[in-house]
């Protein structure tokens, strides 16, 4: 059952995510999607560890995916996103200054 | 935020919603509507692979047939000594009483009795078996016939219903043959002879030669009860799992009996042959370097058993799921043993540590006679080995699937995979805290390794 959530949660963080860069006319290039794929696979692979670690009762393994698979998971979407965001902005610099 | 959706973005929202929930449904549909396999399911786990030949090298012109009273068993005078080795069974005696004296954890009196009770209930063991259902005979029909495939199945069905966890098959042939002992446990000798149904006298068990497969299934011991070794506490599963054998193997015999066939048993714990070989043969997984059956849905958290029979079947094949490569680079059983019983070379060996080992084979050796010296020093089986396994893990998380795929198709991670358990997993845990747990029945999860 949590695993349906999690692909409905997923699901709609992907449109706010594509409508978000929509309007603000913001491309992601392919090592951008790349580092994003890879740190949302990250995340959803450290939900399912820390959920079903603590279910086979090992709470030192769930804990520590959060530090081994979510924080890098959750780095590198940032730095992805970050990185076409700073992208557009400094394009969009360019555009105002030539105008 | 809906407020600002286009038309187009909302159908796009509504879509991947839509396949989030189509394909969490479509899983749970497939599951209803995919029919169970009609033939022998052997791909209980998709990265296992099945082989010709074991991934334990055999010499079959070496090999013979082995003495079980030869092993540390009943055999430790043979090594050490009559006067040591009553020194050694008196320290197993006084070990569990001391302990239970001073309250120590995993010996205190729940434990004890906990044990005591695991213990408790065993079926009478026997060679030709209880003999008291109804053959087919008796009730006027013929008697029942499959092909060997479908027999294969109907055991294997059976026996998991009765309460094993994996189920293969080895067909005798002259070298197969070699692991059944020439002198069971209580000093009865095993004869192969050309006879229609077995027999039993005060000296001897008789095979019929027609009687051409072995049965060979696992039990599933209590993982998270075996890392509390080598305490009282953490012993007793291995104590409730041959206890369940004994009424697991009455009922096999008794199946085998009501279909019209015979089914051979052990007379005793860890009778008739060569649990481990057999269980390596029949593909329930591959030798270890703690020298014992080590699976790939369990590790090594298994109790290995055999029965004889004339029904026939369809043998299984071996397998290789990268344990035995990983057990190259791994040392942890090794390393935690506390009487170095265990090999620490590399590679196994066809060397054997003393006769209580069959040779014939290539293996991780172990010194039996200073691992039975620590038994007595802690006073129960130890297991300790066993819990810092590896592959002694639940299937619940997707990670272990991850780690024990990938160490079957390559062995290069299996050093980084080794310090990654280290670090993410404690081998042993507080005993008391196993009374809190609310583990399930006999602590296992039945569901492991197959199909959810």
């Amino acid at each position: 059952m949590q695993f349906l959530l999690i692909g409905l949660a997923l699901g709609l963080l992907i449109t706010v995510l594509v409508q978000f860069l929509n309007k603000n006319s913001i491309q992601l290039r392919w090592y951008e999607w790349l580092l994003v794929g890879v740190g949302v696979f990250l995340i959803v692979f450290n939900i399912d560890t820390f959920v079903y670690s603590r279910a086979e009762l090992e709470p030192k393994a769930a804990n520590l995916s959060l530090l081994f698979l979510g924080l890098p998971g959750l780095i590198f979407v940032v730095l992805g996103l970050r990185l076409a965001y700073s992208r557009a902005k400094s394009r969009a610099s360019k555009d105002t200054m030539a105008a | 935020m809906a407020g600002n959706l286009s038309r187009r973005e909302l159908l796009a929202a509504i879509g991947l919603a839509g396949t989030a929930v189509a394909l969490n449904a479509g899983e749970a549909a497939a599951d209803q509507l995919d029919p169970r396999p009609t033939t022998i399911d052997r791909s209980r786990l998709w990265w296992v692979k099945e082989s010709d030949k074991p991934t334990t090298e055999i010499d079959w012109q070496q090999m013979k047939r082995f003495d079980e009273t030869k092993t540390t068993r009943k055999g430790m005078p043979l090594y050490v000594g009559a006067d040591k080795a009553k020194e050694i069974a008196d320290l197993n005696t006084r070990t569990p009483l001391e302990a239970e004296q001073e309250q120590r954890p995993g010996y205190t009196t729940k434990d004890i009795a906990l044990k005591e009770a695991t213990n408790a209930g065993r079926v009478p063991m026997s060679f030709l078996g209880p003999n008291k259902a109804t053959t087919p005979k008796d009730r006027g029909v013929p008697m029942y016939e499959g092909t060997p495939e479908e027999n294969t199945q109907i055991v294997t069905a059976a026996l998991r219903h009765m309460g094993a966890a994996t189920v293969g098959v080895v067909e005798l042939d002259s070298n197969t043959e070699k692991l059944i002992y020439s002198i069971d446990s209580d000093g009865k000798a095993i004869v192969f002879e050309d006879v229609e149904v077995g027999s039993e006298d005060e000296k001897k068990r008789v095979l019929p030669k027609k009687a051409r497969w072995v049965i060979v299934y696992t039990i599933q011991m209590s993982t998270e009860t075996m890392r509390r070794s080598p305490t009282m506490l953490g012993s007793q599963t291995t104590t409730l799992t041959y206890t369940r054998h004994t009424q697991i193997q009455a009922q096999l015999q008794e199946f085998l009996r009501a279909l019209g066939y015979h089914g051979y048993g052990e007379a005793s714990t860890n009778a008739l042959g060569i649990a481990p070989a057999f269980g390596v043969l029949a593909g329930l997984g591959e030798l270890s370097r703690l020298n014992r059956l080590v699976t790939p849905e369990y590790g090594p958290m298994v109790r290995v058993f055999k029965m004889v029979t004339d029904l026939p079947l369809a043998p299984t094949k071996p397998i290789d799921a990268g344990i035995l490569e990983f057990c190259k680079n791994c040392k942890k059983c090794a390393e935690a043993c506390p009487s170095k019983s265990l090999s620490f070379d590399r590679e196994p060996t066809w060397e054997t540590k003393g006769g209580w080992n069959s040779p014939g084979h290539k293996a991780w050796f172990e010194d039996s006679t200073s691992c039975r010296a620590y038994w007595a020093a802690v006073g129960t089986n130890c297991g300790i080995c066993f819990a810092s396994c590896p592959y002694a893990k639940s299937d619940l998380a997707s990670v272990h699937t991850l780690v024990k795929a990938t160490a079957s198709a390559t062995p290069i991670f299996d050093g980084m995979f080794r310090k990654l358990d280290d670090v993410f997993y404690d081998d042993f845990k507080d005993p008391e805290e196993w009374w809190r747990q609310n583990l399930p029945e006999m602590g296992i999860d039945t569901t492991q390794g197959h199909k959810k």
